[in-house]
């Protein structure tokens, strides 16, 4: 059995064989600069016998290089400029080498050779990089320096499974997290591309790859389950690896058909995959879909000014080691009142989670508060603030959290806030808001859960008896 | 010399000597090596240091203020935690993890192959397998099965996540409480309150950091280790706390001692020990200080954070609390007090879940019902009190037990049971968690039919802790304490976040 023709057996010393014509080459040009000084000048033989070994190098690589091309599965776009700047820059050795040892008959410039040596040192740096390029990836030159290149991972809010497309509210940002970084534009390992309907039906080097309606028979779930160890396993070992439930999802998905526009509710579902499907669901989950801290960086507060705070007793800690932004409450220090508050004003960049439950502030402290625009998380539970403190707090459009617990905000005062689109959570328990406000509250923010509170648990037999005896 | 430099020049001299017995062969050996071992150390570090360390995360241990407020290394969804452990481990099979087959097989052989290699605590020869003592019903929109025992709790199932294949290595009390919360099953380890105390320190300058509250007579088998400080600065550990009588024992000020008199000596033993740190430059004196002067700050703050009479009588009745007894209930209301006065951990024990049904008072008949009873409408209260106040949202509450019951009826020294009672398993528990940026209404993992062992989503002590700490704003992979030259972390090299039931 012949695994490899000759021609893919060269080809294989590609890599190997590329690092020669580097090497000798800059060495050529090194000492080519190096004997024009005349403290070097006894180098001049060596030059012509490395430019020329150096010439012949790069042609044996082009040829090696152009044998494994033919049979490699790299990016098309890459791989087609990497072997033709790869020739030019054999070309250029050539005939650097012909123009240094004077083979070519004509007068030309003196500084022709020099030209020659400056223009094949960029022809050997950018062919060396498109070949890291196939290699290692797009980008991976610079992806230390730059993190926040890499491919984001995506999380869809899904507020009612039921409704979702399953391809691409479900399946895609799996494939997207997971997958893409291989099988997508940049890459296609295994001539595979999952980034679109299309290419998912067409299928890889070994044909296709889904078989709509059995996960056993197609390769994209198939080869989730193998040994983590074993080469063919997706993703390969040490990339992020699918949880159960996605895995899960997968073989759900193909069994029902693998259908890329049914929604979640058209396609069977079985007894097992419901509770998994319910988990992606994120309506009755309070979860912020904004992160409660802002993304851009800020500067950080002055030592000084935080100092006065904590001075003052007021808590004021960073949300997390490597933030600017200030966690702020008032806990330790509840007779504090509301020129205590003015001094955040001049942390007002910083500052985006505030508590002031329980003190002793008054409507006036609002001023100030209210030019904390950064604020995502507010609490004034157990405060005397009534709905004119409130009014004043229209400037916090960045709010998703508030508390007014145990106020004497009504609900015609909450309505003041109309404005903050980014509030998810308003926590009414015990204030002045009626029952009856419950409709006008809805209507005026349709995207906030209001917890209204109130709670009650019945007296069950239970609570207020043991058992004494074995009933059977 | 004059009599009097004389005498003067010979106190010098014995001071000085004096002075110098406090420098033994052990101290000189000790300073000098450390000498050394620092100049050695500096260099590697130097070395190391311009390739970048990006431990940026090291947390910087304040003596004089060793509980001041500190971040997270990113920002945490939950900013404290209420940890309600049910010692002696309530049986999984009557609670949540609905076993339909196990009722078929009441009353058979257990198959030899449960048996083959395992070690019970108690179970010897072939027992026979125990269908669940209960009645179980899906409920909320999430379709979780739970069991009648636990009526109110069933009214809020969509609220939480439950863990149902939790398997842990330790089928005695006190090493598998000392797992699940110290990370190791020996002692020496600090405890997950201590953990997060000392990452986070306290929101509240007036209340430690971390609040133990036990009920049902009894301190878990483990004993005060489960919240110690282990290895980590004494000031970290649990500060216990009681619902019946002082809320802290030896709070109040001796007969015949004002609260003047106190504060005067304490700031004369501060004056005393602020010398010696003068002289000595022990750190651990400047913590000793602070201990002092915390003390003296809980004396005035803890006994009417610690008061539940002063709550209104609708919330008495959601709870079920009679102020004054030792309870579970009590603490539960106690634990949402505390969390809203800030602070960090709150740690409930409630003993006497172990039913093997040796008796009346360990039987799934009697006592566990009993239990179930105790705690049900509690705990289903303190979510919904959490809730309603905004409170849920950054509290992250966990309920569990040290380890499951076995699928079969226990038969000690090989004989039948007066009672119904399960052994203690280590295969496969559910623990439920609730709140700080947790999924609400899921389910991850699963056990096979007769709830034996993990068929799916299996995770350790280490996985919870590790979930914890991350909710609080860790990685405990990086959450780290150098101790006799190493870092040590909670989770040892052990953990994975769930991230499955995080929100
Ligand atoms: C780190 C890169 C990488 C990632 C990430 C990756 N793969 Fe691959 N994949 C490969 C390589 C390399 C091959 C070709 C080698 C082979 O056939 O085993 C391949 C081949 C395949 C093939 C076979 C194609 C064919 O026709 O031969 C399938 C199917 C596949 N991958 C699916 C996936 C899925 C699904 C994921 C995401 C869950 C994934 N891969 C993620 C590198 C990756």
């Amino acid at each position: 059995m012949i695994l490899l023709s000759l021609s893919d057996f060269i080809g294989r010393f590609h890599p190997v064989i590329v690092h020669l014509p580097i090497g000798i080459l800059l060495l050529g040009v090194l000492l080519h600069w190096l004997s024009r000084s005349t403290r070097f000048g006894n180098l001049q033989p060596a030059v012509r016998i490395v430019l020329l070994l150096g010439a012949i190098s790069a042609v044996i690589s082009c040829i090696s290089g152009w044998l494994l091309g033919r049979g490699g599965d790299y990016d098309p776009d890459i791989l087609n400029r990497h072997r033709w700047v790869g020739i030019g820059t054999a070309v250029i050795a050539i005939l650097y080498y012909l123009n240094y040892a004077k083979k070519t008959g004509q007068k030309l410039p003196v500084t022709l050779p020099y030209i020659l040596s400056v223009l094949l040192l960029l022809l050997i740096t950018f062919t060396g990089h498109l070949g890291g390029t196939l290699t290692h990836g797009e980008g991976y030159l610079t992806q230390d320096l730059f993190q926040e290149e890499e491919t984001k991972a995506i999380k869809k809010i899904i507020p009612d499974v039921q409704q979702a497309v399953a391809y691409s509210d479900i399946i895609q940002p799996v494939l997207h997290n997971k997958c893409y970084s291989c099988h997508s534009s940049s890459k296609q390992k295994g001539k595979l591309r999952l980034d679109t309907k299309e290419f998912i039906e067409k299928g890889g080097k070994d044909g296709k790859v889904l078989v709509p309606g059995k996960s056993d028979e197609s390769e994209v779930y198939e080869r989730l389950l193998l040994d983590p160890l074993e080469k063919k396993h997706m993703p390969p070992k040490g990339r992020p690896q699918l949880t159960e439930a996605e895995t899960n999802i997968i073989h759900w998905w193909i069994n029902a058909g693998a259908s890329f526009d049914q929604k979640v509710k058209d396609l069977p579902q079985d007894e097992k995959i419901k509770p998994v499907l319910l988990a992606l669901q994120s309506n009755n989950i309070a979860a912020p879909s904004k992160p409660d801290v802002p993304e851009t960086p800020v500067a950080a507060a002055s030592a000084e000014l935080i100092g006065k705070l904590k001075k003052a007793g007021i808590t004021v800690i960073p949300v997390s080691a490597e933030s600017n932004y200030l966690s702020v409450s008032f806990i330790s220090v509840p007779l504090k009142g509301d020129s205590a508050v003015k001094l955040l004003e001049s942390l007002a960049p910083q500052i985006v989670w505030l508590k002031l439950s329980d003190t002793k502030i008054t409507d006036a402290a609002m001023t100030s508060v209210a030019k904390l625009t950064n604020l995502t998380r507010l609490s004034l539970d157990h405060t005397n603030i009534t709905d004119k403190g409130v009014a004043m707090l229209q400037p916090l459009t960045r709010l998703q959290y508030f508390n007014i617990v145990a106020t004497e905000i009504t609900g015609n005062g909450l309505t003041a806030l109309k404005g903050l689109q980014e509030l998810q959570t308003i926590y009414i328990y015990q204030s002045g808001i009626l029952k009856a406000d419950s409709s006008l509250l809805r209507k005026t923010f349709p995207k906030a859960i209001i917890d209204t509170g109130g709670y009650q648990l019945p007296i069950l037999e239970g609570d207020t008896s043991i058992v004494k005896k074995k009933n059977d | 010399m004059t009599k009097k430099e004389l005498n003067n020049h010979r106190l010098f001299s014995e001071a000085n000597h004096e002075a110098l017995h406090f420098v033994t062969r052990r101290h000189f050996l000790k300073d000098s090596v450390t000498g050394l071992g620092a100049m050695a150390l500096g260099s590697l570090l130097a070395g190391c240091d311009w390739l970048g360390s990006k431990d940026k995360s090291a947390i910087v241990f304040d003596s004089a203020n060793p509980l001041a407020g500190k971040p997270p290394l990113f920002p945490g969804r939950a900013k404290s935690v209420i940890y309600l452990h049910m010692a002696g481990a309530p049986s999984q099979l009557e609670l949540f993890d609905y076993k339909p087959d196990l009722i078929k097989l009441d009353g058979q052989d257990c198959p030899q192959s449960l048996l083959e290699g395992k070690r019970f605590a108690f179970i010897r020869g072939v027992p026979k397998m125990l269908g669940p003592y209960a009645h179980f019903a899906q409920r909320g929109q999430s379709g979780a099965w739970i069991s009648e025992h636990l009526p109110h709790l069933t009214t809020v199932v969509d609220e939480l996540s439950f863990l149902k294949a939790v398997k842990t290595d330790q089928f005695n009390h006190a090493p598998a409480q000392l797992l699940m919360h110290t990370g190791s099953a020996r002692l020496g380890r600090p405890s997950i309150g201590a953990w997060a105390s000392y990452g986070l320190g306290t929101e509240n300058s007036n209340l430690p950091a971390f609040v133990v509250l036990t009920s049902g007579g009894r301190n878990p088998d483990a004993g005060k280790s489960v919240w110690g400080s282990g290895f980590l600065p004494s000031v970290y550990q649990g500060v216990q706390c009681r619902s019946e009588g002082d809320p802290v024992l030896f709070i109040n000020n001796p007969e015949g001692i004002s609260n003047d008199m106190r504060k005067a000596s304490i700031d004369a033993i501060n004056e005393v020990n602020q010398r010696s740190y003068k002289e000595f430059k022990d750190p651990e004196i400047l913590s000793r200080i602070s201990q002092y002067e915390m003390a003296y700050k809980m004396q005035m703050s803890v006994p009417e954070a610690m008061d539940i009479s002063d709550e209104p009588a609708y919330i008495h009745e959601m709870y079920g609390t009679h102020p004054g007894k030792e309870s579970f209930a009590n603490n539960a209301l106690l634990a949402r007090k505390l969390v809203e006065k800030g602070v960090r951990y709150v740690q409930l024990f409630d003993w006497g879940w172990d039913s093997h049904g040796t008796s009346a008072g360990d039987s799934l008949e009697i006592s566990f019902v009993n239990k179930c009873r105790s705690v049900d409408r509690a705990t289903t209260a303190l979510l919904l009190d959490l809730k309603q106040r905004g409170l849920l949202d950054e509290t992250l509450v966990v309920w569990g037990g040290e380890f499951g019951r076995t699928p079969m009826q226990e038969n000690r020294e090989g004989k039948v049971q007066a009672y119904k009672g399960r052994d203690h398993h280590a295969e496969a528990f559910t623990i439920w968690m609730a709140g700080g940026g947790i999924k609400k209404g899921t389910s991850y993992g699963e056990t096979d039919p007769v709830g034996y062992s993990a068929i799916s989503g299996q995770v350790s002590p280490y996985d919870i802790q590790s979930t914890i700490l991350n909710q609080l704003g860790f990685n405990h992979e990086t959450f780290t304490y150098e101790f006799q030259g190493r870092n040590f972390k909670l989770t040892d090299v052990y953990g994975r976040v769930i991230n499955e039931i995080i929100a």
